[in-house]
């Protein structure tokens, strides 16, 4: 099963945090707003330039941008269910 | 007894706290804490203080300066903390619980918005959670007197003076902390799909759209100003005027009647009323513009405005965020300057408040109306936007020539949260705006007036102290000393260079100062020292040069005088460069 990065995923798929290869401030703001390993979410939709994206995650909307969310693996959660 | 409010942002904080103090609040200072932090009463119980404090998502932030919330809960110890958690976002609310709990101050829980849950028919175990967690939890559905009375009466049981508190450090155990939050909530929470987020979407199908987003930004954008400055603003501008001319006619006869002498009288009207008035006068201006400001903040929109325009912003090393300083701008640099403390980013922050003040505020318009109508008067609309887009440009390359002198790569902590938008109530919206009205009035107001008062006396005394006409005060004297300085740029008046000092004092003092120095209207004195070049050159120079003092003397307050001395004369050099380029080029061509 081939990890994806976040800023690969298109709208409306759901996919399961994997890794963060993040550090410092940046990713301490992630962790506290319970963007952590094993979390579910779903990406809702590109802004109009392309950047930054929505996500949807435990319940509310974040957007950040495509440069962080490069640094977040991901599975996709339909291939990730094959798996079982 | 101190008693404050803590939590996420959007989770209805500020709604239970102008609840509790029935809007009965003030702003307080407290030792340690740099930012302004609201106080309120509590009308049963004389011996309580209640606190907003800023909302937060943690307390174990990674850099310690910014997080006033944290300051205050280590350096004041409240007896009690209400941590108000919105139960359509329990998870997230749930982590600064656990934090809050770790302090070891008493934590009581005000489960907020279950009017929402039971909307979306889902259910929550109320006295399981409070059996986890080991705290009082109640219930907030619309925010009742009832609950409110309960949450306070709560609150007293609870609370506890404190000695000590315990540090939180900065760990990375937020996973192990949200799997013990997923298990909780699995064990309480059931919701089935949330209808506000899903209206939400449709909504931004519209808004945020690939190809409609940025055209019904720009609608909005445009609808706005043509109310702040056209509709609205400026017919209620008008009205005040003419009664504070009427009130200043008053003052006039009845000082007449005291026989008052001429010094006190000209203090009065001269010194002290145009001070006033020039602050009242283009307040209805900012009032439109901020109430249109806070329906977009409340609604929800704002934050897809900075979702939308983040791409550009990033381009000049700003990020989605810095977009309301800037709106803002439009009105009055004061509140825009003092919106920048939302800025996460240090480096973000530095840049936007270098931009801000090349954003031209209301207070320049009748200026460039003056200007553009006897100068302009085929094009008068092009030029305002003219002006307007000059301001922005030579601050999009100010911004740039810092970003690369600080040369390494702009921090990105651009991590904005989307709340479901809900309609603008007006008790918010009223609120929204108070707080920037209040920041405006009381920041100008003040500082305002001190200068009138130094201007008044510079222009009616000579250096002996002697009451002179204003053509030999001190003022005229140091204009003409400077004048030299400025024919460069095409100033050809010592008046000018007086308007301009004025100006210094408040933007709206520079056509008054101009009109008191002729003894006639502004329009034939403006046609006698200018000539279309200077008059160029003049509407380039006010738009550019140092901020008011009201602004420079914000800039202090939040970042340091090194920083509002740095920016005050940058500004007057960049005016002074460009008004020179423009000249010369007008005239040659």
């Amino acid at each position: 099963m081939k990890e994806l990065e976040l800023s690969k995923l298109k709208p409306d798929e759901k996919a399961i945090i994997k890794e963060i290869n993040l550090q410092g401030k940046l990713k301490y703001r992630l962790l506290e707003l319970g963007i952590v390993e094993n979390t579910e979410l779903k990406l809702i939709k590109y802004a109009p330039l392309g950047d930054p994206i929505q996500i949807s995650i435990r319940g509310y909307n974040l957007a950040m941008r495509k440069e962080t969310a490069k640094k977040i693996k991901i599975e996709k959660l339909d291939e990730w269910r094959k798996q079982w | 007894m101190v008693i404050s409010l803590v939590g996420n942002q959007n989770s209805g904080k500020t709604s239970i706290f102008n609840k509790i103090t029935k809007m009965n609040q003030h702003v307080g200072n407290f030792p340690g804490v740099t930012v302004d932090i609201t106080v309120g009463k509590v009308d049963e119980y004389n011996d309580c203080e209640i606190i907003d404090l800023p909302g937060l998502y943690s307390l174990s932030t990674y850099s310690k300066d910014e997080n006033v919330t944290k300051e205050f809960l280590y350096k004041n110890k409240p007896e009690v903390v209400i941590n108000v958690i919105d139960c359509m976002n329990l998870q997230r609310g749930l982590y600064l619980t656990m934090q809050l709990k770790q302090l070891g101050i008493p934590v009581v829980m005000a489960l907020n918005m279950l009017d929402d849950l039971e909307k979306n028919n889902g259910k929550i175990d109320i006295n399981k959670l409070e059996n986890i967690l080991k705290i009082p939890i109640i219930p907030i559905t619309k925010i009742t007197d009832k609950e409110i009375k309960e949450l306070l009466k709560k609150s007293r049981e609870a609370a506890r003076k404190q000695e000590k508190i315990n540090q939180i450090t900065v760990k990375e155990n937020a996973y192990e902390e949200y799997k013990k939050i997923d298990k909780i909530c699995k064990e309480v929470l059931y919701i089935p799909k949330n209808k506000r987020e899903i209206k939400s979407y449709k909504i931004d199908k519209i808004l945020t759209n690939k190809f409609l987003g940025i055209p019904i930004f720009i609608l909005i954008m445009y609808c706005i100003f043509k109310l702040t400055f056209d509709v609205i603003g400026d017919t209620l501008s008008e009205i005040l005027q003419h009664g504070i001319d009427v009130v200043s006619n008053y003052i006039l006869i009845y000082l007449n009647k005291m026989n008052s002498g001429i010094v006190i009288e000209s203090l009065i009207i001269d010194g002290i009323l145009k001070g006033i008035g020039a602050v009242l006068s283009f307040l209805p201006i900012i009032v439109t513009l901020y109430l249109c400001l806070s329906i977009l903040e409340d609604s929800g929109y704002m934050t897809r405005i900075a979702f939308i325009m983040d791409k550009l912003f990033k381009k000049i090393g700003l990020s989605g965020r810095s977009i309301v300083p800037i709106l803002l701008g439009f009105g009055c640099s004061v509140p825009a300057i003092l919106s920048i403390r939302t800025i996460e980013s240090e480096k973000e922050k530095n840049l936007a408040l270098n931009l801000v003040p090349f954003i031209s505020c209301s207070a320049k318009i009748p200026i460039y109306g003056i200007f553009v109508q006897m100068f302009f008067k085929e094009n008068q609309a092009l030029a305002m936007l003219g002006l307007y887009l000059i301001g922005i440009l030579i601050g999009i390359v100010v911004t740039i020539c810092i970003k690369m002198k600080t040369n390494n790569k702009s921090e990105n902590l651009f991590l904005l949260e989307l709340p479901n938008y809900r309609m603008p109530s007006l008790k918010n919206t009223w609120h929204l705006m108070w707080n920037k009205i209040s920041d405006f009035l009381s920041k100008s107001f003040t500082i305002i007036f001190f200068t009138s008062m130094i201007i008044w006396f510079l222009k009616s005394f000579d250096l002996s102290l002697c009451w002179v006409t204003e053509d030999k005060s001190m003022l005229a004297m140091i204009s003409k000393k400077m004048l030299p300085l400025f024919t460069p740029i095409g100033f050809k008046d010592w008046k000018i260079i007086t308007a301009c000092i004025t100006g210094i004092s408040a933007k709206e003092s520079i056509l008054s100062t101009l009109t008191i120095l002729s003894n006639t209207n502004i329009e034939s004195i403006v046609a006698e020292i200018f000539t279309i070049e200077s008059a160029i050159s003049f509407m380039i120079f006010t738009l550019l040069y140092t901020p008011c003092i009201a602004a420079l003397g914000v800039i202090k307050k939040e970042f340091g005088i090194k920083k509002a001395i740095n920016i005050g004369i940058n500004q007057l050099f960049i005016a002074y460069i460009i008004s020179f380029i423009t000249f010369n080029l007008v005239t040659v061509f």
